[in-house]
This record gives structure tokens, sequence and C-alpha cells, in this order.
């Protein structure tokens, strides 16, 4: 699986190059289009989708951007993407376009829940669409899958759920109870979940709180002026609308035109925002969680990682993300099986605007949290000593193809990705990727362990039952 | 590491073609998915082909019948099947590296092995497929390691409080003995029993019978190639019942019937804050007349515009969201409806909005446009999963597992287009009426609480 040390190389044999994939804009220029638009949307490229589908991307006259994949199926799906999310937060309350009322953690989740009222969801549901809509901390999403005849009203739906924000106290009362239901929901009995946000306090600059979802007394103590700040900033013309199905492009670009393409196009300040490592190189952070729901122990790791739009990098990582997976592992095979250290081994990697996270998660027997995070030190440390084999890096590429190729196929999975990616600056990561994968080296992957996985800089999170603190 | 030990299947011999009826052609199919046909292959299984152009990836899935009184090899065989020695985890690597994954997992009634890969390497797919079930390669390292780790993440999930509570309902659905009702804990208890000879002389037992044994395959192949091939699988794994084959598979006991409501059943859990309150109920199997018009009825009953939702969350804002699952299996269904986290003061209230829905859903006839709602979201949905032939698959499965062809998408189409309101109100007063269904509620919260909403207090 390992080859030669590397110390001992300059320069390495087993590095093999199958060929760089040209530096290529992501949307080549228009060539011909036959579109009759009366006026502002205009085409700014096209491209195929992995699986073969074309698209096209347009601007809008106020400068919503909207991706049309022709899918030909009788399923069609709907994704707006805005550039916002809880890391946006801290940002906007300090800065001097508002009055300094204070950081409000979850606000842009409760805008998301005020934006995606029930009564637009009883619309979406009464024809039989399946609508949803998502904070993360970097982005907001509103989505729909729906019967392919029901893309006009989709369109319509999307465009009316977050074009104004129209709230009124009761409205606002009813989403406040109904986040801190969610919240009481998704953190009061899962320690994994407590463990995540002491992760991100432990990584981030401006950790976000409870997962987005905001502490109960920033929700509680949220006005709709507040709501009003934070929608006039953020969903305006900068936005991303991909739609797949069986489409006819003229006409959904007409319809776009008429709604998305009416949104008020206020120049916005663009914040410089996003989540950012505060783990400085060589630094150690730890932090102890005593939960009383634990029988068990965990032991949660976490390492800096490329950015998506590293790509190269980012592809990297992911073989040395695949090289650890699966029951032959060296994580399990050495950890669960040799030393039945571990019952269980799961991985994460989460690439980000600014940074990445790359996180090993193992569960153990209480008293044995040290020696299973010095184990998981010591396999992660080899990867910055050793290149791995053009064999295991070959099986290792083989494995991401195929794992890639199974996403396929799937209009809700394409509209997802080329809205994130796009939002990113990343699209190629997914029109490309195949033919990124081909590019990665062993030699690629080395530097990629040695800048990132260094075993003397990480983030670790002990969960532990009550009364075996061994943290 | 140990040497590793080989355990196969019995040896077997030829078994004369058996049965080979096919599903009636009903339907005319859509341009990319032909109608699934079935039959019996060469050792007696029985299996479903089905056509589906303009796909990456085919899917293979064989389900096994494995004594359903045992859980303990019920929850070992599967990881066994794919961890069971270094030898076995290298051969699924080099697979994996091929494009073809494995996913192996117990179900009520059998065990299921899913293997998908690359549009024509069918052939690769299926020897590979039957390897891994008609040479087990399992040594007793592994064993134990997989057993150990198997009691821990058991252990480690009784820590979500929804599992408790959710056990003791559904046991009291099922009634006291019935397999369908067995515990984590009981699970614990068969799991610690088990000897590596023990799972083994189970697994050789289910393999013994390759009759009762389905397999589905999908791939872009016509259905008559996709037969051939199962068929030549089948020859060179060599699986056939053992001449010397003894005893027979466990049956499964049937589920007394029952009639009435039970509950509050209360269970205790200092570690609440708030409350949980879970609802079951008998519900059809997939050969019930009724069982399309009970799936239509579900979709009323679940998402945001579903009834519980509404009564729930946007009346009342009690909670965040509902959780429903219908799991079909091959005795007796059932229903459940999860809400977690509700103030322990609103319980009450909660329990009153739940009966509402069923009282509504059991009193009005619904109107025709929440029934032309309702089936354009169930179509969306065998839209959604006719995407790919591992969620065609997964829309199969059901028909499959009761031993039943299943229906073509377009026949599925029909037949849900033909049912009325008045078959919407047949099936929720057959099934979540005390009268005629059987019903069990179940609440969770720190016993003060239970002690002081509930009379008289639990001991």
């Amino acid at each position: 699986m390992y080859a030669t040390p590397v110390s001992a190389m300059t320069t390495s044999p087993y590095a093999f190059n199958m060929g760089t994939v040209a530096a290529q804009p992501f949307l080549s220029p228009a060539i011909g289009d036959q579109f009759t638009i009366q006026a502002g949307p205009r085409l700014i490229g096209r491209f195929t989708t992995p699986d073969g589908y074309p698209a096209s991307a347009y601007e809008l006259s106020n400068g919503h951007k909207a991706v049309i994949i022709d899918t030909h199926t009788d399923i069609a799906s709907i994704c707006t993407f805005v550039k916002t999310g809880s890391s946006y937060e801290r940002a906007i309350f300090k800065s001097p376009l508002y009055s300094p009322t204070g950081p409000k953690s979850g606000i842009a989740h409760l805008l998301e829940h005020l934006l995606h009222p029930l009564t637009w969801a009883n619309t979406a549901s009464s024809l039989g669409i399946n609508f949803n809509a998502a904070t993360e901390t970097n982005s907001v999403k509103y989505y729909q899958v729906g019967n392919a005849n029901q893309l006009p009203a989709m369109i319509k739906l999307n465009y009316q759920s977050i074009a104004k924000l129209d709230v009124t106290p009761k409205d606002l009362a009813r989403e406040q109870e109904a986040v801190i239901n969610e919240g009481h929901m998704r953190m009061d009995n899962d320690p994994m979940s407590k463990i995540i946000d002491k992760r991100y306090e432990l990584m981030d600059d401006q950790p976000v709180m409870r997962q987005t979802l905001g502490t109960e007394q920033d929700v509680r103590s949220t006005t709709i002026a507040d709501l009003k700040q934070f929608h006039d900033h953020f969903y305006n013309s900068q936005m991303i609308t991909v739609i797949a199905g069986k489409v006819n492009d003229a006409q959904v670009l007409q319809q776009m035109e008429n709604t998305f393409g009416k949104i008020y196009p206020q120049p916005r300040t663009d914040l410089d925002v996003g989540t950012r490592l505060a783990l400085r190189p060589g630094e150690i952070r730890s932090a102890t969680l005593v939960d009383p729901q634990l029988t068990f122990s965990i032991v949660d790791v976490s390492f800096p990682a490329p950015r998506k739009t590293d790509l190269k990098e980012r592809l990297a990582m992911e073989f040395i993300g695949e090289f650890f997976s699966g029951a032959q592992s060296p994580l399990e095979d050495d950890i669960v099986y040799q030393k039945r250290l571990a019952s269980r081994v799961g991985l994460d990697y989460a690439p980000m605007g600014h940074t990445g996270t790359f996180t090993i998660t193992l569960e153990t027997t209480p008293g044995m949290e040290r020696q299973v995070l010095s184990e998981t030190l010591g396999q992660v440390g080899k990867l910055s000593q050793w290149m791995l084999t053009p064999e295991k890096t070959e099986e290792l590429r083989n494995k991401l193809m195929y794992k890639f190729k199974r996403e396929l196929n799937n209009v809700e999975f394409t509209t997802h990705i080329v809205g994130d990616e796009m939002l990113s600056g990343s699209l190629p990561y997914y029109t490309q990727y195949l033919d990124l994968l081909k590019t990665i080296t062993p030699l690629d992957i080395f530097q990629t362990a040695q800048k990132y996985l260094n075993p003397a800089s990480y983030a670790v999170v002990f969960g532990v039952p009550v009364g075996r603190n061994n943290g | 590491m140990m040497e590793p030990r080989v355990y196969a299947a019995s040896p077997s011999s030829f078994i004369p073609y058996l049965y080979g009826s096919r599903a009636p052609v009903a339907e005319t199919p859509s341009p990319e998915i032909g109608l699934p046909i079935t039959g019996r292959l060469t050792n007696g299984a029985l299996n479903c082909c089905q056509q589906m152009v303009h796909q990456e990836l085919s899917h293979l899935s064989i389900m096994l019948p494995i004594s359903t009184m045992d859980s303990g090899s019920r929850l070992l065989i599967p990881g066994l099947l794919l961890q069971g020695s270094q030898a076995t985890k290298d051969f699924l690597n080099q697979c994996r590296t091929r494009g073809i994954e494995f996913t192996v997992s117990p179900l009520a009634d059998r065990f299921l092995l899913q293997a998908s890969g690359p549009a024509g390497q069918e052939t690769d797919i299926l020897q590979s497929a039957l390897s891994v079930l008609t040479c087990p390669v399992i040594d007793a390292y592994h064993f134990a390691t997989l057993k150990d780790n198997l009691v821990k993440n058991i252990q480690n999930g009784l820590t979500d409080p929804a599992v408790p509570l959710a056990e003791a309902t559904i046991k009291a659905l099922f009634g006291e003995k019935h397999p369908y009702g067995k515990t984590s804990r009981e699970e614990l208890q068969d799991l610690s029993a088990q000897t590596l000879s023990s799972v083994m002389a189970t697994y050789k037992q289910a393999m013994a019978f390759p009759e009762m044994s389905i397999f589905s395959l999908i791939s872009p192949q016509p259905v008559e190639a996709q037969e051939a091939l199962l068929n030549q699988g089948i020859r060179q794994s060599n699986w056939y019942a053992s001449p010397y084959r003894q005893g027979s598979l466990d049956v499964l006991p049937p589920v007394d019937p029952k009639k009435g409501a039970r509950g509050p059943l209360l269970v205790p859990n200092e570690t609440l804050k708030r409350a949980y309150i879970f609802q079951a109920w008998r519900a059809p199997v997939v050969n019930d007349p009724d069982y399309l018009p009970f799936c239509l009825m579900l979709e009323m009953l679940k998402g945001f515009s579903g009834g519980f939702f509404k009564a729930l969350r946007t009346a009342r804002s009690l909670v965040y969201g509902v959780q429903q699952a219908y799991l079909e299996r091959q005795q007796a269904g059932s229903y459940q409806v999860m809400v977690r986290e509700v103030e322990t003061k609103r319980i009450g209230e909660a329990m009153d909005a739940m009966q509402e829905v069923v009282t509504e859903m059991v009193d009005k006839p619904v109107s025709p446009q929440r029934l032309w709602t309702a089936k354009e979201d169930f179509i969306r949905q065998l839209n959604t999963m006719k995407q790919s032939s591992a969620g065609l698959a997964s829309f199969n499965q059901p028909w499959l597992q009761s031993g039943l062809p299943p229906l073509p998408p377009q026949a599925l189409k029909a037949a849900i287009e033909r049912i009325t309101p008045a078959d919407l109100q047949r099936v929720a007063t057959r099934f979540l009426t005390p009268q005629n269904g059987y019903t069990v509620l179940g609440i969770s919260a720190p016993k003060s609480i239970l002690n002081q909403q509930f009379k008289p207090p639990i001991s």
C-alpha cells in the first residue's frame, strides 16, 4: 500500500501523470444562441453535465444567474441558492450598514423559515410537489422536486417564497417557536450534535451557534426589522437558480426573467465572509464533553483541509478520504480489527469557501480515548511520510470514479451540486470531475497530506459518559 | 492473525426445473423501463428481471429467508458476509475498484444482499454476488470482533430515547412473543448466545433452501438475457438444494389478530426534559386489496400538508416535525408516528391533536382536490425512484419480499388513479379505528411527569 519513504526521494519515481486538464472556463462562450428573448437575459455559457445532459447558463436582466438543464425526465427539480448563511450573521450586524443591535445568531435560519412559510409549503404540497429549504454556514437554498408538468408552478413558488419578506408578528412568533422546537429535537438528546458544535468552536474563527440554529435567546429576541435588514442585504439579485427536467429553454427562461429577473438589483457591499479556521499551524486544541446520555466514548479529531476552489488539493483530499474509508482501510483494519480499540469509525471531509475540515470520528470504550487518538494520529501521519503506490492510487481513483457515477442521473442531485459549486466558484469540480480525477498523482496526495494532515496540528473533542472524564 | 477458516454452503445437486410461471403482461411499458417479468430459476428461486435502458448501473438483489426467531444470526450474517475475514474484505475491495458495490441488510423476515455495478458488467456483478453468498470466508477472529462491535453499536443506539419507547410500543402492537416485536435488549441476549458454529449452521440451513430465495435483476439487457444469465450463475456456483438437507426453515408465526386501542404505554426516561409520543397501528401487507389505498391515505397524513404536521406544528406549534413510517412485513405491517420533544405540560394537547387527525380521516370523505394532490404526490415519488436501477429495485422490493410480481409503473399509476374517496374512508375505518384496527400509544418522559399526568401512577 505504501511505497518508498519520501524523505529518501527528491522526485517520486512513482508519480505518474495521466495528462492534465487544460484550464477551461467552466462556461464556454455562447455560440449561435437560438433563443429569442425580448430583453435582459443573456446566455453566458453552455456546458454538458457528466451524465451527458446539455446545460445553458444565463444572466437575467438584474444579474440573477439561471442554469437550465434538459434531462428529459418525468421529474423536475429547481434549487435557488442565496449567498448567505449563518457565518454571515456576525459580519452583517457588525457592519456599519446596520445599527449595532448585536449579533443575532440563527437569523439566517429563522429568515429561511419565514420565507418558506407553511402557506407556500401547503401550496406546493397541494400540487404534489416536494418543497423544502436548508440553511448552511455559507449558503441558504430553497428547493423543490415535482412531476415535470409542475415546473412552471415550481418556478413561481420559489420566486414567491424568497422575493419578498411579508411577515406578521404572529408568523414570527410561530416560527420562533418552531425553530426553538427544532433546537430541542436536534440538540437535546443527540450527543453527537453537541460534539459537532464543540468541534466548530475549536476549529472556526466565528463558530456558528448550535449548528446554524442560533441560541434560544437570540432567536426569541430577533425582530421583524432585523429580518428585513438581513433579507434586503442578501436576497437581491445575487442568487443562482438551477432547473433540471424536461424543459423548454425559451419558456423557462421567459418565466425566470418575469419572476426572478424582476427582483431589485440592489448593489450590495460584498462582505468577505465565510468560515475560516481558528486553528493555527502547529496548534492543538482539545475539549471534553461529559454527557449523561453517553454509555460509550467518542473521539472526534479534525484537521484543516482544502477549500472548494483548490480543485487539485480537494480531489487529492478525496483520495485520502477514500483511502481511510471502508472495512479494509488502515484505520478500520488497525484500530477496529487488529487492536480492537474502537467499534466504529466515521469520516467527513467538508470543503468550504475559504477553508475545509477533515474529521475522523471513532466510538470507543471509556478509558481508551487517548490511545484511540494516538493510534489515529499515527495512521494519519503515515500519509505524510510515505507515498502511496501507483497501484493503490489507481484503485482509489476507480473507487472515486464509480462513487461519483452513482450520484448521476438524479435531477435533484444535479440541481443541488451545480448551484452549490457555482456559488463557490468551483463548478469545474462537477463538470470536469472525471477528467480531474485522472490528473491526481501519488505526489499530489502526499503533498496534500503533508500540508493538511499534520499530527501535531488538530482539534479533538472527547465525548465521555459521566464519571469517565478522560479528556 | 489467525488462519481463516472457510465455511461453504452445503454441497448441492441439481434439482429439475420446477416452476415456470410468468407474470401476466398487462401494460405497455414506458420507453425506458420494461415490464418486470417473474419466473423461477433452475434452483427454484423466484426471479424478477426488468429491462432499464440509458442507465450507468445495473442492480442485482438477492433475498434469503432466515430464521426469524433467531435475531442473533439475522443481525450477524450481513456483517460476516462482507467483513468475515481479511480474504473477504480483500475480495470486496477488488470488486469496488471495478465499480461493484455490495450491501447486506437484515429485513424483518429475510436478509437482503444488493449489488450494483457498471451496466454491461452483469456477469461480473452476479458472479461476485454469488461468490459472497455461496463461499463465505469467515474466521473466528473477525467473528468475535464483529459480534463485539455489533453488541456495542446496539447498546450505543439505546441512548436515543426514541428507541426504548418505539420498541415497547411495537412489542405491544405485535404481541409479547412475536419476532416482529423483539427489542434491542432481547436481540442483545440472542447475540450474546451466538457462536461462529451456531451462526454458520443457521446460514447453511438458509442456503439449503434456494427455492425460498428471491432474485431481482435490473439492467439494460433484454429480460430473456437477464434470466439466462441468472441461470448460468446458479449453474456455475452450483447453488441447488441439497438432497441431504434436513428439517425446514422456521415458519414465521402468524400475528394474532387484535382489535382495539392500547395505551398510553408509559416508558419513563430520566434523561428527557421534554416528552416523546409514539403511536403505531397495524397496517396491511402488500397482498391486501387495501394496500394501495392505504399507501395513498398515508400521502394525506405525511409531509408539510399532511394531517399530523398541520395539527401538531402549523396549528399548535407543539413540535418541529413529525416522523412517520410504514413498514410492510410478510405477516403484518405497521404504520407509526413519532413526535419528539413536546413540552411536558402539553402532552395531553398533543395526544388530542393526533386523535383529531385520525377522526377526521375516518369521518370526513376527502375532497376531490385533496385526492388529486395525493395521487400527484404518489406519482412524483414513483417518478423519482425510477430515475435509477437502485430506485426501481427498491420500489419493487415490497412485492418481491412477499413473493409477488411487482406492479409495472404504468399499472401502478392506473391502479392509483382508480382509487376513490370512498376507498380511502374504508381503509381509514378498517385500520385506524379501534373497532376494526389495532393501535398502541406510547409516551416517554421523566417518571415524575408521567406520574403527575397519568393515573394511576406508574410503579
